[in-house]
Parts: C-alpha cells; sequence; structure tokens
C-alpha cells in the first residue's frame, strides 16, 4: 500500500509560541536492528508533521485543491537527538525561517509526547507547476501568508540550531 | 579499491506519493541500504552489535534532491568518506540513476554507540584503522563542492 494512503490529517495547535501538530504514533515496522526508529522514517514523520503548517500558508493538497501547483522539497537535513521506538507519541513544530519568491525555508522539532526534541529538520520546500514540474512563483495569498507567517515566527525567535554547519565535532 | 558503489536498488510503489514521484523521505531508505555493504565492510552491523554491544546511529544527515525518481527507476548509491575522528565519521552519498543522471545526494554524520548509555563512544582501534584505511584510500577522489553547505534561501532556482 503506498505509504501516502496512512498519510494522517493532522491539524495543529499553538503551543508555547509553537506551531504544533496533533500527536503522531511510531510504527513498529519504522524500527531497525537497533530496535529504534530509522534514520530514514524521521522523514515520513516530518514530512506528516508538516501538513499543518502547509494548510496555514494555503498550500492544501494539488488533488483536494486542483491548484494546480504542488510542493517538491530542493533539501533536506536532520540532527538525530534522541531515539524513538515504535508506540511513541511526537507532534511536529513547524517554524518559517524565511519565505522567498518560489520557495520557503522551514524548520520543525520532533517532540516526544514527554516534552523533549528527538529531532529537528529543516526544509527548503519548492513551488512547482505541476504540468510543467517547474519552479514557479508562489499565488499572492500564499505570499501574503507566508511573509505574514515569516514575522511572526521571527518575532518568537528561530532556534540557534538552524542553519549550523554539518560535520564531525570534537 | 577505492570508489564504493552499491549494487542497483529499485524503487517500489510504496515510496511513490501524491506528486507521482519517489517521496522525500524514502531517499533516506535508499541512502541508508545503499551504504549498508560499506559498514559491513569496515565491521559494523548485527554481529558487531552482539559482540562488542556498541552499534552505529546517524548523527545527522542531509538530502539535495536533484532530479525526481518515478516508480520502477534503478539507482546505484555511492560513498564517499569524508572526515573520521574519534567517535563519529562524515561521509557524502550519490544517488544515480543507471542511465547516469545524478537524482539525489546525501551527506551524513555516522556516530559509534555504546548500547548501555546510549552514548557516543570512541571507535576500538580495530575499527579506527579501517576507518582511516578508507579516508586514505578515497582522499584522492573528488572532494564534492557541495558538502557542509548551509541550508536556506540563497539564490532561488530560475
Amino acid at each position: 500500500m503506498s505509504f501516502d494512503l496512512m498519510r494522517p490529517v493532522l491539524h495543529g495547535a499553538m503551543v508555547d509560541g509553537r506551531f504544533l501538530s496533533y500527536p503522531m504514533e511510531v510504527r513498529p515496522e519504522w524500527e531497525d536492528f537497533n530496535g529504534h526508529l530509522n534514520m530514514a522514517f524521521y522523514g515520513v514523520l516530518f514530512d506528516w508533521g508538516s501538513g499543518h503548517g502547509f494548510r496555514e500558508l494555503g498550500l492544501g493538497s494539488p488533488h483536494r485543491d486542483g491548484s494546480g501547483f504542488t510542493s517538491f522539497t530542493g533539501d533536506f537535513r536532520v540532527r538525530y537527538l534522541r531515539e524513538v521506538h515504535a508506540g511513541d507519541k511526537v507532534r511536529c513544530s513547524f517554524i518559517l525561517v524565511k519565505a522567498g519568491t518560489k520557495t520557503f525555508h522551514f524548520a520543525q522539532e520532533l517532540i516526544h509526547e514527554d516534552g523533549w526534541v528527538s529531532a529537528t529538520a529543516e526544509t527548503l520546500n519548492l513551488h512547482v507547476d505541476l504540468k510543467t514540474r517547474k519552479v514557479v512563483p508562489h499565488p499572492p495569498e500564499v505570499q501574503a501568508r507566508l511573509d505574514r507567517m515569516a514575522r511572526e515566527h521571527q518575532a518568537v525567535g528561530i532556534p540557534d540550531w538552524v542553519g549550523a554547519p554539518l560535520g564531525v565535532r570534537g | 579499491m577505492t570508489e564504493m558503489i552499491s549494487p542497483e536498488l529499485e524503487v517500489r510503489p510504496e515510496w511513490i506519493d501524491h506528486n507521482g514521484h519517489m517521496n522525500m523521505a524514502f531517499y533516506g531508505v535508499l541512502f541508508d541500504t545503499g551504504v549498508s555493504f560499506v559498514f559491513r565492510q569496515i565491521g559494523f552491523g548485527r554481529e558487531y552489535r552482539e559482540t562488542y554491544r556498541h552499534t552505529t546511529f546517524a548523527g545527522e544527515f542531509r538530502v539535495r534532491y536533484i532530479r525526481e525518481l518515478k516508480l520502477g527507476d534503478r539507482v546505484r548509491c555511492s560513498f564517499r568518506m569524508l572526515d573520521v575522528g574519534p567517535k563519529a565519521f562524515h561521509f557524502a552519498q550519490e544517488l544515480r540513476h543507471v542511465d547516469g543522471w545524478l537524482a539525489a545526494t546525501g551527506e551524513n554524520i555516522s556516530l559509534h554507540i555504546d548500547m548501555s548509555g546510549p552514548r557516543v563512544a570512541p571507535y576500538p582501534p580495530h575499527i579506527m584503522e579501517r576507518l582511516e584505511a578508507l579516508l586514505e584510500q578515497q582522499k584522492h577522489l573528488p572532494r564534492p563542492d557541495w558538502i557542509g553547505r548551509p541550508m536556506g534561501l540563497r539564490k532561488e532556482p530560475a
């Protein structure tokens, strides 16, 4: 079965200044031989966990809204901080870092229900014309929402791990 | 042996999303599967875990999506050692379609883990030797120019 059919429709809520998704549960088939959530499947949780942010921006599913546009991921990065296991419940924050005219950079935290951060992610999102598969400008109402959300999230504060270099430390 | 390239891997139907292409998350599966042969050659895996009670965890992972992959596409994954530290190593990967074009790049930090923590722990000498040998063997290969770059909006695609 396409994993996309399993995609939950998540809503979000503001919690302590962060826009958080409703909880998702870690599936047992996503664990690897280390007995924890495999590194690749964090991507699934971050992808599903961004739905509330995208809806808030007016970027819904192409099949539902018939806009002729969709979103592609251009660049994606995860920092793995603390393992999660099958059955754990996690929520995803959505932090808009910077909005361009055809792309935007957002950051996320995967937060265990006990409050600790399991992982962080950063994504460069591309606005794409479904027919041509080319990156095209956001429609004006989406751009307005992006600009407004960027101002709001800047005011709350962008986490200091955003944009950090990747490399062996110590 | 310097260039390390995986056997062919195929894009599975479960990985195709509403955009009609392989979903961003499953590139991680291909990259992970694609380097397992290298990890085994270094000496990691189930047996290592059982014998030494140590294992490897991903510390960081970054994917740059270059060109879409579709159902049934066949790809190969390369491994290029970049840096070795006492408890972690940094490597780059390319996912290339069998026709030769670049689908995506990967950049990873792999951590050595003492499972009793779990906590990050130094490699034993025999593993350290192999990591350093691999670094040495590959150092003449071209160093990718896309590694270590910060993420974000620089120049928007035309």
